[in-house]
């Protein structure tokens, strides 16, 4: 599922990243956007877009535009940190 | 960027890099260490380039280097190399790596890529108070021997272990302490490969992280997420915003409203006395008119008008920024500029604007993309700074409030206010897309915005802060000019060419051309006049106009406004005046500014054009308009 299209505040995993944009592709990582991180969805702009994410601690908000390149998967329940 | 790294302090003691994420308090310490005053601010980027100053430990003197925040150094972006360059430069003795103990696993990672680039580094941990409030518990000593580096806990805001922070320097520097070689090895062998690089950085940081940390409260951030949810939500999000404004508005025309009468009245009596000590004195009435109806008045003016709202609107305007509010502005506001083509800091920018379009213009540093940033900087002056609040105050009190000032009325005022401001907003979006469309074509690029913790602002050293660093700042910055163009508004006024003065000459040339925009010559003068400060719009008006009606004493609003009226003001006036204040060429600063960051005398001369043409052709239309439903 593409990152972007999350509506609930579940945990989940990103599994891919592939940003066109090779800055803002090594940004993302920075910022714990790679495989393996795990995500959360914590607030939604009065617009629907930018959403902002909780990644490593830190809220991050990035535009839907560029959430589409990171996919990501759900977080098996019982293993929410 | 070049190698080069030119300081003034280098020669000075050891050179020292202070990096770290944005908006982790690198610029307290820096402040606490150095004694200077680098402004800060709860939102990330605040600082942009590099500032330096010197500390003393132990007869030892340091030169720290205060880099710009970033959150790594591997993607290349124009701070990160600055950062990557000065750390890795010859200069650069040691590193200081400040990080937030609030968010400690993202702030790792910038330290285990420091230490790939310098083994002579030390862990700053700050806010640890923060942390503390949060219910997060952090093994220091078990940070350290996983990081193989010296870490120091500090609250640098409450001045604590930066005695210990410069001790782990003193050491690190004068290599009693070294990096623990194994880790160094380890981070050397990782270099080849930058994906598997990054990766193995940032899992390294989580493990060590699950290692040091305990969440004695698991929801530690309950509270900011439910804070959130109200600032940044559909149904109050924007709502609250606009309150925000309106109440800032409020308490600063409510609040300054006695002290501003009660200077200016001061000013009247002490310039009765100056002009009693001029005749006691047979000074020649030239020199008097020049010194006390030239200079003195327009600079006294100056103070009693801007003096008293500035003192109130910045301390305000400082606490919501502390408080973490303006990143949830940018948030909240993202889509409008995204679908104008810009960025969303570029609503940081424009704050800052609200404070000084000098301060604003100089902010657009925080946006990456060269194209975002030539929008933020043209359309910055659509936001009115704090000198032009006083000129849009008192004509909304003066003209459609009533000059009574209670508490309702000021109410008004304020949402008046509120309402021009949103107009200035709702002009920069338009601009934006319209430079997106025409002379900066070109689609959104990507960025991301930290929101960071809510902090509770100190209350008195903000307080303290924003009058004396920036309140006092800009009004001595207007006095400097306020009194040369007293001098200058005086001679003009008394020296006669024929039969009436230059003033007269050359309001009446302008006239014509102020009166197609539904002003008139003094008013259009005044702003002409005004282009060093706009402080001084509303004291060259008053003088221009006091100078055609020589018995007149001017110390109450009342009275401004029986003199606005006696020179044929009417609401399409004040209406057309309002308008022209937020349309129309930005200060000399604010130019000065643009063309500094801009390296370019065409982007310079585009940001003076756009909204000088935005002005003039408005107000001609709006008393065409008026003229044409004969509505005055």
């Amino acid at each position: 599922m593409e990152l972007s299209k999350l509506t609930s505040n579940h945990s989940v995993v990103v599994t891919k990243v592939a940003h066109p944009d090779a800055q803002m592709q090594q940004r993302l990582m920075d910022l714990g956007f790679y495989p393996g991180g795990v995500v959360k969805l914590v607030l939604v702009s009065p617009k629907k877009d930018p959403k902002a994410f909780e990644v490593r601690g830190t809220v991050i908000a990035i535009r839907n535009e560029d959430a589409k390149y990171i996919r990501v998967e759900l977080k098996e329940k019982n293993d929410a940190r | 960027m070049p190698d080069e790294f030119i300081l003034q302090n280098e020669k000075n003691g050891h050179v020292i890099s202070l990096a770290g994420n944005p908006n982790v308090g690198k610029s307290t310490v820096f402040n606490q260490l150095t004694g200077l005053k680098q402004h800060t601010g709860n939102w990330p980027g605040k600082t942009v380039g590099i500032a330096e100053g010197t500390s003393q430990y132990k007869n030892k003197y340091y030169c720290l280097v205060d880099l710009p925040g970033t959150y790594s150094l591997s993607s290349n972006s124009e701070e990160e190399e600055v950062a990557q360059d000065f750390i890795q430069s010859d200069l650069s003795e040691a590193t200081i790596c400040v990080c937030d103990a609030t968010s400690l696993e993202r702030n790792l990672n910038l330290v285990l890529q420091i230490m790939q680039l310098s083994d002579k580094v030390v862990v700053c941990v700050n806010l640890i108070d923060e942390a503390r409030k949060k219910g997060i518990e952090i093994n220091i000593e078990k940070l350290q021997s996983l990081l193989g580096v010296p870490v120091i806990a500090t609250a640098a805001r409450q001045n604590e272990g930066l005695d210990n922070l410069m001790s782990a320097l003193d050491k690190v520097v004068s290599e009693e302490l070294k990096m623990n070689p194994y880790m160094k090895k380890a981070l050397d062998g990782l270099k080849e490969n930058q994906e598997e690089n990054t990766k193995t950085l940032l899992d390294r940081a989580t493990a060590i992280v699950n290692d040091v940390i305990i969440f004695t409260n698991e929801d530690y951030n309950r509270r900011d997420r439910k804070l959130d949810k109200i600032l940044t939500q559909k149904l109050t999000g924007i709502p609250i915003m606009i309150l925000l404004l309106v109440v800032v508005f409020w308490l600063t025309i409510q609040g300054a409203n006695a002290p501003s009468n009660t200077l200016a009245s001061m000013f009247g009596t002490i310039g009765v006395y100056l002009n009693q000590f001029a005749a006691s004195i047979n000074m020649p009435e030239w020199l008097r008119g020049a010194l006390i109806d030239g200079i003195y008045n327009v600079l006294s003016t100056v103070i009693s008008v801007m003096l008293p709202p500035m003192a109130i609107f910045f301390p305000l305007f400082t606490l919501l920024e502390d408080f973490g509010y303006l990143p949830r502005v940018a948030f909240n506001l993202d889509k409008y500029f995204a679908n104008a083509g810009a960025c969303g800091k570029q609503a940081l920018t424009m704050c800052m604007g609200f404070g000084c379009n000098a301060a604003g213009v100089t902010g657009t540093r925080i946006i990456n993309s060269p194209r975002e940033k030539l929008i933020a900087i043209v359309t910055n002056n659509f936001v009115p700074c704090n000198g032009r609040f006083p000129i849009l105050i008192s004509i909304i009190t003066m003209f459609f409030v009533g000059s009574s000032v209670s508490l309702g009325s000021s109410l008004l005022s304020a949402i008046l206010l509120a309402g021009t401001v949103i107009l200035g907003i709702l002009t920069t979006f338009w601009i934006s897309q319209l430079l997106s469309k025409t002379i900066l074509k070109g689609v959104p690029s990507s960025f991301t915005l930290e929101m960071p913790p809510y902090r509770r602002p100190q209350i008195g050293s903000v307080i303290v802060r924003s009058i004396f660093d920036r309140a006092l700042f800009v009004l001595w910055r207007a006095m400097i000019v306020a009194a040369p163009a007293g001098l200058v508004i005086w001679i003009m006024a008394n020296v006669m060419i024929g039969d009436s003065s230059i003033l007269t000459w050359v309001t009446g040339a302008i006239d014509p051309f102020a009166r197609l925009m539904g002003l008139d010559g003094t008013i259009l003068m005044a702003f002409i006049l005004g282009l060093p400060a706009n402080e001084i719009v509303i004291p060259i008006m008053v003088m221009g106009y006091l100078s055609k009606s020589t018995l007149f004493e001017f110390d109450s609003l009342a009275q401004f406004k029986t003199l606005l009226l006696d020179n044929g003001w009417t609401w399409l006036t004040a209406v057309n005046t309002i308008l022209f204040t937020i349309y129309h060429w930005p200060c000399s600063t604010a130019l000065l500014t643009i063309y500094k960051e801009t390296k370019s005398a065409k982007w310079t001369w585009i940001s003076f054009l756009v909204p000088t043409i935005m002005g003039v052709g408005t107000t001609m239309v709006v008393t065409f308009l008026a003229h044409l439903f004969q509505l005055v």
